[in-house]
């Protein structure tokens, strides 16, 4: 049950999308990765992407245009 | 990667009064309708109108970038068929608009269509990428503040006054080709009708494209 975060500040679409969906592979059931990034639609991007995958997603602002997609891997 | 114990920050955040700051930009784009009204009258319409339109691109996040990049890198088809979806239902429109309320007089500016087309279509397709957003797109994410476009604005900017500069000579030069209007080659509905099929054969065929990818 580890808790890893991935810095995608900077990245444009489809980037964030690519990014999160490689290091998804890498982490295991139950698993948590935090995407931190700075571009609005990494919040429609990402969800979209992955939603044949076996995940839950939420979203968080963390800060005034910053978001936190969490995603859980089950 | 690094692995962290606790995702949320330490500091507590105060957030803009964001309801406070549209009441303010609400009130300056009445001053600004007032204005616009003076000079002509139907101005405000058009202002309302793009208001609307960004209001809407914004929350929907409707990106035609995207609908065109996804399909490539990320082999998903979910927002390309919304363009497709929105193609049909403003075909549908466009058909009422010259069928009943305006015969004979096309609302569109036709150019002719050949192999410049595709080519410029290529180019627009490589450079919007890069830029991360068309036009719309490019003015929706400055609006919301994501300086990146700020610099995607000045090249369409300079792209588009060398452009629209050289236009003339470009014309002279590439195009050659005729144009082609469906409905003066078929008829009204019978353009109608080869458009909707067309646009709902892509439709299925993404559907099940994308159905496979997994």
């Amino acid at each position: 049950m580890g808790k890893f975060i991935l810095d995608a500040l900077g990245d444009m679409c489809p980037i964030p999308a690519i990014k999160a969906e490689k290091k998804l592979k890498e982490l295991k059931e139950g698993d948590t990765l935090v995407v931190e990034t700075d571009h609005s639609c990494a919040m429609t991007s990402i969800p979209n992407h992955l939603k044949k995958k076996k995940c839950s997603i939420e979203i968080e602002e963390i800060e005034e245009g910053i978001w936190h997609i969490i995603i859980t891997k089950s | 990667m690094r692995k962290i114990e606790r995702v949320t920050r330490e500091k507590k955040i105060t957030k803009i009064n964001q309801p406070q700051i549209a009441v303010i930009v609400l009130l300056f784009n009445l001053l600004i309708c007032l204005f616009l009204f003076m000079l002509r009258p139907y101005l405000p319409v058009i202002w309302i109108f793009g208001l609307v339109f960004g209001y809407a691109l914004q929350r929907s996040r409707f990106c035609f970038a995207a609908s065109f990049r996804d399909l490539i890198v990320l082999k998903n088809s979910t927002i390309m068929r919304a363009v497709i979806l929105a193609m049909f239902i403003s075909s549908l429109g466009f058909y009422l608009y010259n069928v009943y309320f305006s015969p004979g007089e096309i609302a569109g500016i036709i150019y002719p269509v050949g192999i410049h087309t595709a080519v410029g279509a290529f180019l627009f397709g490589l450079g919007m990428v890069i830029a991360g957003g068309c036009a719309s797109g490019v003015l929706m994410r400055m609006g919301e503040g994501y300086l990146m476009q700020w610099i995607a604005f000045v090249g369409l900017v300079v792209g588009s006054v060398l452009g629209s500069w050289s236009f003339t000579w470009w014309y002279g030069i590439i195009v050659s080709s005729p144009e082609i209007i469906l409905p003066n080659l078929l008829g009204w509905p019978l353009a109608l009708l080869t458009q909707l099929i067309i646009l709902g054969l892509l439709y299925v065929i993404f559907r099940k494209w994308e159905d496979r990818q997994s």
